[in-house]
């Protein structure tokens, strides 16, 4: 009980000492220096294949300025979280970047970071177009969630009727248990992202990669709209406060992103170091997971155009409507 | 068959109770034999061995074998969901076709002045009709012999001889073996043809009186009865109050 | 007599109407749709969702799933309970997995049977594991209730096995069967419902609240709790009439 009672007390001391150390009494003429804590989310994918490097080395992003970096393990989560601003920048699928702003989350679009990164993937070679998934069971994860939305989109684009010329199963939830799963062969079929399709790929040599959903994604659209799917945002009110550290932050991921394009083999490593995907696959995965840096800014047309197509699909998609300007952040 | 039956030697303890010694009496065929004695003296065990519920340590039920047995219990012991006719119902409907069933549930419903209330529940009826319904089942079951636990005990004294004439209605119809306990003097007398009267534990047939007078001109509690009970009663070894321990 | 019927109805509804104030002030304050929609916004989701051609058909199979749990559970612990209540030892046998039973923290049984089952059968599957050791204590206990008395009497009069089951220990465990049913129902449908939100059957109840949530319609989520709610109090109201029409003693 005594023991109990001191160390309590100490404890009031050490941290009643510490809260009085980083707030220093503000004195005439001296700034206060307030200490930043920039909270950043990747999710696990190719949105981590971009950043690794940052990941890694965790540069600093200005004096005071400590970072965080988490990997979550898929996009409700990450967007749970958001909700309640656990994070500063995230990674997200571009359509759930608007659907959040479109809700008045307070989050913005920052830069674009993956364009494309969906393959279907079967252990039946004889697969070459939409027509010859008819009357066969595609497995997917996650009902709702933006690789299924842009594969009805493609499927009724070619004219395939999503639920009845073909059969979408969702039984298999999450993406790395999906992969599991084709890696065992129990599913034949499988809609996946990068780095899994590499993964999958190379573990069992009976898979291949059937269909690019990005090329047929071209071949609707031209290439003036490519397939902005993976995004960045920022906490709106993080902006507004720290234009600097955003700013900051941009700067390093755009270096960020070429040295990984350049320097596979090293990115792989670190992708296996922090992700745990194997270095060898995550370096072979990286050329076929269009990952290229763009402010939003300059991103806007083509972002516009690619969320205008998922509306005209089907408006909850991107939250309802269209967003404003409001949604892309500028300096 | 036609047979008396012979309780011989029966002996029944419960750990250092003796309830029953070399106990033996015989129960006249197609008689009302009356068991008076104290409450709680093992007259239920007695019935209970003689129904084959519980063995006895030693001793013989003689002319007993293929006896099949019908019982009147202290509750009444009627199913709460169904009606006074399904409750009848439910003891013969092995043993008779739907036809005689209808005949024979009919006939004694009508007996014990029921057959009006044969779509009710027990829970609609009053004590002494539930124990009119019960009677009229154990007469319904085409037993040999008749078995009665103080089925009128509780019932007040109208009551009482209303369903006490019921029965004796019934019996005169279909004159069965019936083994018949009670504590209570002026029922053992109303109903009983042979009475015997137990004494305290280990129990012993202390005294045993035929009653001859017709069933019909017999008066509750008065005229022949009572000279009966008197006699019963100057006997010394009739004061059994206090004399049995409740187990 | 009857002011006071009125009386207690004016009483719930104002009750009600409390609720919902709160719940519309609390809204406002929140001021995001997506953390707290209106009641209104709710309202106005219900009003998308009715008419949608998946309406019906998630209401009907998520019914079926949870009425096909049910009735196994039924069975089942109508069966083994009967048994368990005769024989002690087929208690002593069947009570380590009654415990496990009852004791397996649900998402277990999910994951479980998501590995185990196809997607439909899923939430049949938990909606029957959840249920089924609530039926067998019941009828294990309207056993232990039996009056032995009318069971002895059943035994002087040499009733066949059979029929003492059916007419006797049956009625009698039946009013204990109903409560647990009722009970069993009550938390059955919100299993049957999670389950469905994990293995995403394409018609299902479970399936479309979680296609709300992703696409971050909260008042879809909402809504699709008030039919969830309102299968719940239907079957409630059943199962209390059934018991009415049933126990009529």
């Amino acid at each position: 009980m005594k023991q109990a009672l001191i160390f309590s007390l100490m404890m009031l001391l050490v941290t009643g000492c510490s809260s009085n150390q980083t707030s220093p009494s503000p004195q005439a003429g001296t700034p206060v220096v307030e200490e930043v804590v920039v909270n950043i989310a990747v999710i696990t994918g190719p949105t981590a294949l971009g950043m690794i490097k940052l990941i890694d080395e965790e540069p600093s992003l200005g004096d005071n300025v400590t970072t965080h970096y988490e990997i979550v393990l898929s996009p409700d989560i990450l967007v749970s979280k958001l909700l309640s601003g656990e994070f500063d920048i995230a990674a997200l699928p571009t359509n759930l970047a608007a659907t959040l702003y479109n809700k008045g989350a307070g989050y913005q679009l920052l830069a674009m970071n993956t364009w494309g990164v969906l393959y279907i993937v079967s252990t039946d070679t004889s697969i070459s177009s939409w027509d010859d998934l008819k009357g066969r069971t595609i497995n997917t994860f996650g009902r709702g969630a933006t690789p299924d939305v842009v594969l009805r989109y493609l499927l009724s684009a070619n004219s395939i009727d999503p639920d009845k010329d073909v059969t979408i199963d969702y039984s298999i939830p999450q993406q790395t248990g999906l992969a599991s799963a084709m890696i065992a062969g129990k599913v034949d079929t499988a809609l996946l992202p990068e780095p899994l399709v590499t993964m999958v790929t190379t573990k069992n040599s009976d898979l291949k990669i059937v269909i690019d959903l990005q090329s047929e994604w071209e071949k609707i659209h031209g290439a003036d709209i490519p397939m902005a799917q993976g995004s960045l945002v920022v906490r709106k009110e993080f902006a507004e406060k720290n234009p600097e550290i955003v700013a900051a932050f941009l700067t390093l991921y755009e270096e960020s992103i070429s040295w990984v394009n350049t320097n596979p083999e090293q990115a792989g490593v670190l992708v296996e170091k922090h992700i745990g995907i194997p270095a060898k696959i995550a370096e072979k995965a990286i050329p076929r997971s269009n990952i290229r840096f763009m402010t939003a800014m300059d991103a806007r047309q083509p972002v516009e155009r690619y969320l205008e197509v998922l509306y005209n699909f089907s408006p909850r998609t991107v939250g309802g409507k269209m967003p404003d300007e409001g949604f892309y952040y500028s300096h | 068959m036609q047979m008396d039956i012979q309780l011989q030697n029966i002996t029944k303890q419960y750990g250092a109770l003796r309830v029953y010694d070399n106990f033996s009496l015989t129960v006249p065929d197609q008689k009302v034999t009356c068991i008076l004695g104290p409450s709680g003296c093992g007259k239920t065990t007695l019935l209970n061995m003689v129904s084959g519920l519980i063995k006895p340590d030693s001793g013989e039920f003689k002319g007993f074998t293929d006896k099949t047995i019908s019982y009147l219990f202290q509750e009444q012991r009627l199913l709460p969901w169904k009606t006074v006719w399904q409750n009848i119902d439910f003891v013969i409907k092995d043993i008779y076709t739907k036809q005689q069933r209808t005949e024979i549930i009919t006939k004694y419903l009508k007996m014990v002045n029921l057959y009006d209330f044969r779509n009710y529940r027990p829970d609609k009826l009053s004590g002494g009709m539930k124990q009119r319904v019960s009677i009229a089942r154990a007469f319904v079951f085409p037993s040999d012999a008749l078995l009665m636990d103080e089925p009128f005990k509780g019932l007040d004294m109208e009551l009482k001889i209303s369903v006490l004439n019921s029965f004796i209605g019934l019996w005169q119809q279909d004159r069965r073996t019936v083994i018949f306990v009670t504590h209570d003097i002026d029922e053992a007398l109303y109903l009983g043809d042979k009475i015997y009267v137990l004494s305290g534990l280990p129990s012993n047939v202390k005294q045993a009186i035929n009653v001859t007078v017709p069933k019909k001109e017999r008066r509750y509690g008065e005229g022949r009865l009572k000279e009966l009970k008197d006699e019963l009663f100057s006997c010394s070894c009739n004061s059994w109050d206090n004399v049995c321990i409740n187990q | 007599m009857r002011d006071s019927t009125t009386a207690t109805k004016l009483l719930h509804i104002a009750s009600v109407a409390f609720f919902v104030g709160i719940w519309w002030v609390a809204a406002v304050i929140v001021g995001s749709e997506i953390i707290l929609p209106t009641p209104l916004e709710t309202i106005r989701s219900l009003l998308v969702i009715i008419p949608s051609p998946n309406f019906w058909p998630s209401v009907v199979a998520t019914t079926t799933r949870g009425l096909a749990g049910f009735f196994l559970s039924l069975v089942l612990g109508l069966m083994i309970g009967i048994l368990a209540g005769l024989s002690k030892t087929a208690r002593i046998l069947i009570q380590p997995l009654m415990i496990v039973c009852r004791s397996t923290p649900v998402m277990s049984i999910i994951l479980l049977a998501l590995i185990w089952f196809e997607t439909n059968q899923v939430p049949v599957f938990v909606g029957f594991l959840i249920a089924f050791p609530v039926i067998f204590a019941n009828v294990t206990e309207g056993i232990k209730s039996v009056d032995q008395k009318l069971v002895d009497m059943a035994h002087i009069y040499k009733v066949k096995k059979a029929r003492v089951v059916f007419e006797v220990y049956l009625p009698a465990i039946l009013p204990y069967l109903i409560a647990g049913i009722s009970t069993a129902m009550g938390v059955g449908w919100k299993v049957v419902i999670a389950a469905e939100v994990l293995s995403q059957p394409k018609y299902a109840i479970g399936t479309n609240m979680n296609l709300e949530k992703i696409f971050l319609q909260t008042g879809g989520v909402f809504a699709w709790t008030i039919v969830a709610l309102l299968l719940s109090y239907i079957s409630e109201t059943g199962i209390r009439l059934l018991q009415k029409k049933i126990i009529t003693w």
